[in-house]
């Protein structure tokens, strides 16, 4: 089924998102939410897939930053029909450049069409990429840290997810994860290393308070190791804090 | 006229002297797809060509590209392409087949085995041959994206390639920039251009796009193309792509140079979209051509919109 758009003094039918790009490519940015509103929620019969979807996405309204609300809005409540994937959801996170724009395309996806999108970690970590302070916040909010938490196993995995976060975010995060679950993610020097080099240092300094005899000598068996990994990952106060822990709990058990 | 008057088409019959049917991923939408957009744009045949060189995805970069600008991932030479080509065509009937020009272009054009290539694709495809091309030489960015030497027509391993041009009658179309993105005061490989068609007086070149491509630029442009076609009879040109848009008809305003050139030489000038397999363009971009074919008188008009192309690729030569 074809659209009939007009601009000035033509009309033309337009049959698939590829004329549609044509059409908008022909016509000044500011003629986009003319066409577009012809268009209105007609927008499923030219755009059909994830590409389609991004393809208009990059054109409409400018490629330097300019707001794509009008384009998303066409797609109502369905937007979900069209974002599918999680390469979708950051290819498009990335091209909204607006936050409020960024807000509207979360909200409008809303919990379930969000959850659809992310079968990994990495899928959370390319959108998260892409938002910045209120919208980070808009997104976990709508997913879940629960949700989250399915997908990771290692303090590599939350690394990936915490880096995007503004820092003054990072604590709060931890705090609604739970220190349990971010320590069942440590098991491994591997792990500690990403934890200390990836994490604020007040936060570092909390983790070094959570970390117990047996769990210091799961992640550092020797004591040799710990001026390296002081002098590799450490602020000089959290390197001095971990030594006295590990002294002190060293004469509870570790040799 | 509004805007999207284009997407309407070409209000003459024309012939596509320079189409892409795949692009620089090797990615064809296919040629039914082509034709209905061919119609929709009043593209009575067209010249086809694949590409010579296909972008790859590089290990250091994340997201694959889609365009040989997109990032710095390298090309490389990929001549699958015109067997790709070949039996595209095979989807065809008949009737169908007779609306393309296939012209052959899958080589390295610095390794003088190339016309190995040449020699191999016209046994295995026979009968479907109407010339070679669109070969990339001096190409602004591509070139330095390709692996290998930078290519020239003035190439030592060009010669076999011409000779065989000559046997088989093929026209050949040439992709040499006039001068580089960086040197915009004088034509510093025009010497290159020159040197070839002087040395290979048999072979019928197309020059595409008169030797401009994006970011080049040269003083007395007009002036070295009218010489071109003075000097050399061998020599054609198609009036494709961006020396459009910034020569001949800027911001809409024709330059009358240039139509005075095209009526003194319509029997050697053609035109073409230049487009890279988004058939969807093709209305659109033969349109644009409409307001140059309008100033024209009709006889230069009939050429440059269809003789010159059809004399030119029609002929089916291997």
């Amino acid at each position: 089924m074809s659209c009939r758009i007009c601009y000035e003094d033509d009309c033309v039918e337009i049959e698939n998102a590829d004329e549609l790009f044509v059409a908008l490519d022909l016509t000044p940015p500011e003629a986009d939410g003319i066409i577009l509103s012809q268009i209105g929620d007609k927008i499923f019969h030219l755009i059909t897939s994830d590409s389609e979807f991004l393809l208009i996405l990059q054109k409409a309204f400018g490629t330097r930053g300019e707001s794509k609300q009008p384009y998303l809005r066409c797609f109502g409540n369905n937007l979900g029909r069209v974002v599918t994937t999680g390469k979708t959801l950051s290819k498009a996170l990335a091209l909204l450049a607006e936050e409020e724009d960024q807000a509207y395309f979360l909200n409008a996806l809303g919990t379930e069409g969000l959850r659809r999108c992310i079968t990994t970690v990495a899928d959370i970590a390319e959108a998260l990429e892409w938002l910045y302070g209120k919208e980070d916040e808009l997104f976990i909010e709508l997913i879940g840290w629960d949700f989250i938490m399915r997908f990771i196993h290692s303090m590599e995995t939350l690394g990936m997810v915490l880096k995007h976060l503004e820092k003054s975010d990072e604590g709060a995060a931890l705090e609604k994860i739970g220190w349990p679950r971010v320590l069942a993610c440590i098991q491994t020097p591997a792990d500690l290393a990403y934890a200390f080099s990836g994490l604020i240092e007040d936060n570092v300094h909390a983790l070094i308070g959570q970390l117990d005899a047996k769990k210091l000598q799961q992640l550092i068996p020797v004591r040799q190791e710990l001026t390296r990994i002081s002098q590799r990952y450490l602020s000089k106060t959290n390197g001095h804090y971990l030594k006295e822990r590990y002294d002190r709990l060293a004469e509870g058990g570790i040799s | 006229m509004g805007a999207l008057r284009g997407m309407l088409g070409s209000k003459y019959r024309c012939i596509d002297a320079h189409l892409h049917v795949v692009d620089f991923l090797q990615d064809t939408k296919g040629l039914q797809h082509c034709l209905h957009y061919m119609d929709k744009g009043n593209i009575s045949h067209a010249s086809i060509f694949g590409l010579p060189v296909s972008k790859g995805w590089e290990s250091w970069e994340r997201h694959p590209p889609e365009y040989y600008l997109a990032d710095d991932s390298k090309c490389y030479y990929y001549s699958a392409v015109d067997a790709f080509l070949a039996m595209e065509l095979r989807f065809l009937d008949s009737s169908q087949q007779a609306r393309f020009f296939p012209m052959i272009g899958g080589f390295n054009p610095c390794d003088k085995y190339a016309y190995k290539h040449i020699e191999r694709i016209i046994r295995y495809f026979p009968g479907i041959w109407h010339g070679v091309g669109e070969i990339l030489f001096r190409h602004d960015d591509l070139t330095n994206l390709t692996y290998g030497d930078p290519s020239r027509c003035n190439h030592p391993a060009m010669d076999s390639i011409f000779d065989l041009c000559t046997e088989y009658e093929f026209p050949i179309c040439i992709h040499q920039n006039i001068t580089s993105v960086g040197t915009k005061t004088y034509p510093k490989w025009l010497h290159e251009v020159e040197e070839t068609f002087h040395q290979h007086p048999k072979v019928q070149f197309v020059w595409a796009h008169c030797g401009i491509s994006r970011g080049v630029y040269t003083p007395l442009y007009y002036q070295i193309v009218k010489r071109i076609l003075e000097h050399y009879g061998n020599v054609c040109v198609d009036l494709s792509w961006i020396v459009y848009d910034e020569f001949i008809c800027p911001r809409g305003v024709l330059d009358e140079h240039w139509l005075e050139l095209a009526e003194e030489y319509s029997e050697r000038i053609c035109i073409g979209t230049d487009v890279v397999n988004r058939f969807e363009y093709l209305p659109a971009t033969i349109q644009k051509y409409d307001v140059f074919l309008d100033a024209l008188s009709a006889s230069a008009r009939e050429h440059v919109a269809w003789k010159t192309a059809f004399r030119l690729y029609s002929p089916v030569r291997a």
